[in-house]
């Protein structure tokens, strides 16, 4: 007797792939094709126009809007930084001034309105490698690299938002769930490994405090039809809404897989990449070394998106590792140690074959349906 | 463009089951549960459509699904102008017991008179029984029945199945006359007048 599970890749060490690495605004690439990089080697500069900034003078010093520019201490054209004087008034008993709210230039002053306009500082921004690898391709038009590197790729089972990079901060145990007040601006720019489950209000405030990343084991349904407009994840399409949210076992609360929370904490404090909308986690490897299996493999250069994680269909056998998908049960991990000769009658009703899947603190008995290989 | 093969399971067979109203599953349930449980249960049903029910609770909720399902994809199902009801042979192992199955088509589908059941597999679609609907336009105590020349008393609201073999039985319902086909799965007499799916 012959049962079949779907076998699942979702934690693949050491693989060989590309990574993309975007300038942020116009700019110029620098490395050039072939090149061997680390991680921080510097692969191009863009210069980012931060905006403009209104500043209230008039208001300020409590003059019509007019009369405002005559108090101004910088001329027009000048460069003024957070915390200088911007204008001043004094009469015979008191004073008032306004100081510059950021690093800019003075631009000009708006008679009407009584505001002077600062535009923000262009700055340089260097775009670093990131990981060891080769520089596979380079698109000066569109201002990116990619680079062939080895990394550890981790497949979650759904998720959305565009690729980000930032550092992993694994904040909970597998079984836990993230809390909204664990979200602060402490967490800018990383990727959370959050535990069981995230709410729709706690990913509204990771957006607010410009967290690039969180990875966790389940969502509430609706809170993921909010974001993409439905819960089949067959049907949505590449969104992005201000993070990238990868999720490794299904809708509700479900304890993220040892198998991938054990391989995240390893990788704690290390770069990475997330990118929701195809599920992925990138783990970049941390040894140099690995150029030198790099030297030795060519891949071909992407041209549209990347497949699908590998799933296949698999026999059951005694000793396979084994992910539990459906409560009350879902996400623990296990390895098959007896597979039933005959059908069971479940409560439900249902006749099959139930398997016997050992995991650290207890054995359970499940059908064979509920199990998928890992 | 290369398919990864995957197990797929009675859920394949909808592909809109994001279109489904929550609410309506809720009502058929005999049982409270918040409604983002149900949310993620069906979401989830999508994701692994391979699983099963090991609770009588979760069989309950796939049959609330179902019928759900069934409702807005009804053409996939039920032949009007041919009376009869076609579903896949699957789902005789997938929703136990038998007259639950059928009881929740009936419930959900528009029956009058006769209605054939066929079930399709790969060989071909075979006739396994009838729902006989018979119209219903007083309330009584109870309901008289003659089925292959034996009388039965039935309950008012009652979904009734009769293990008949053969391909014709005159059925009838107090002073209606109908043509029923037995078969594997039998015939059943639905007496329950209106149902959610008249709301």
């Amino acid at each position: 007797m012959n049962l079949n599970a779907n076998l699942r890749l979702r934690v693949n060490v050491d693989h060989i792939t590309h990574v993309r690495r975007d300038l942020v605004g116009r700019g110029n690439i620098t490395v050039s094709l072939h090149q061997e990089v680390s991680p921080e080697t510097v692969l191009g500069v863009s210069t980012i126009n931060g905006g403009f900034f209104s500043v209230p003078i008039a208001k300020a010093l409590g003059v019509l809007p007019a009369g405002g520019e005559k108090y101004l201490q910088h001329p027009v054209g000048t460069n003024v930084y957070k915390g200088e004087l911007l204008a001043l008034k004094r009469n015979f008993m008191r004073q008032k001034l306004a100081l510059s709210p950021i690093d800019g230039v003075v631009s000009q002053y708006d008679p009407v309105k009584g505001e002077l306009l600062l535009k923000y500082l262009t700055r340089q921004s260097p775009l670093t490698s990131g990981v060891h690898g080769i520089v596979d391709f380079i698109d000066q038009d569109l201002g990116y690299v990619l680079i062939k590197t080895m990394v550890t790729e981790i497949y979650g089972m759904f998720g959305c938002g565009n690729q980000r990079m930032g550092i992993i901060n694994v904040l909970n145990n597998p079984g836990v769930i993230l809390a909204q007040d664990q979200v602060s601006r402490a967490l800018e720019k990383q990727i959370i490994v959050a535990g069981a489950l995230v709410y729709g209000s706690t990913l509204r405030k990771a957006i607010e405090s410009e967290v690039s990343g969180i990875i966790v084991g389940g969502i509430n349904a609706r809170d993921f039809r909010a974001m993409m407009g439905t819960w089949d994840v067959a049907k949505r399409t590449g969104k992005d809404f201000g993070l990238s949210l990868v999720v490794t076992e299904g809708f509700g609360p479900l304890m993220m897989g040892t198998d991938i929370h054990e391989r995240l904490k390893m990788h704690n404090g290390r770069f990475a990449f997330i990118n929701g909308n195809t599920n992925r986690v990138l783990l970049p490897s941390t040894d140099p070394d690995s150029i030198m299996s790099l030297r030795k493999v060519a891949l071909a250069i992407p041209k549209g998106p990347q497949a699908d994680p590998y799933i296949t269909v698999s026999d059951m056998v005694l000793g396979k590792k084994v992910r539990i998908v459906w409560p009350p049960f879902a996400g623990w991990q296990g390895k098959v140690v007896a597979i039933d000769q005959t059908s069971t009658i479940l409560p439900s009703g249902i006749s099959t074959y139930l398997i016997t899947v050992d995991m650290s603190s207890r054995r359970l008995r499940v059908p064979y349906s509920n199990v998928e290989l890992v | 463009m290369l398919v990864n093969p995957k197990l797929s399971g009675i859920f394949d067979y909808f592909n809109n089951l994001d279109d489904l109203s929550i609410e309506n599953i809720a009502r058929w349930l005999p049982f409270k549960i918040e409604t983002h449980a149900i949310e993620n249960f069906v979401a989830n049903r999508i994701l692994y459509p391979q699983t099963v029910p090991a609770t009588e609770q979760e069989m309950e909720i796939d049959l609330s699904i179902l019928r759900e399902a069934v409702r807005i994809n009804s053409r996939l199902f039920y032949n009007h102008s041919r009376s009869s009801i076609v579903i896949p042979s699957e789902f005789e192992a997938r929703f136990p017991p038998l007259i639950k199955l059928i009881s929740a088509l009936a419930d959900v589908l528009v029956l009058n008179g006769v209605t054939k059941i066929f079930v399709k597999s790969w060989v071909g679609s075979r006739l396994m029984g009838s729902i006989v609907t018979p119209p219903l336009t007083q309330q009584k105590e109870s309901i008289l029945i003659t089925l292959s020349g034996k009388k039965y008393n039935l309950v008012p609201n009652s979904f009734t199945r009769f293990p008949v073999l053969s391909r014709h039985e005159d059925l009838a319902v107090d002073n209606s006359l109908f043509d029923a086909s037995g078969g594997r799965f039998g015939i059943f007499v639905d007496l329950r007048g209106s149902k959610l799916s008249n709301k």
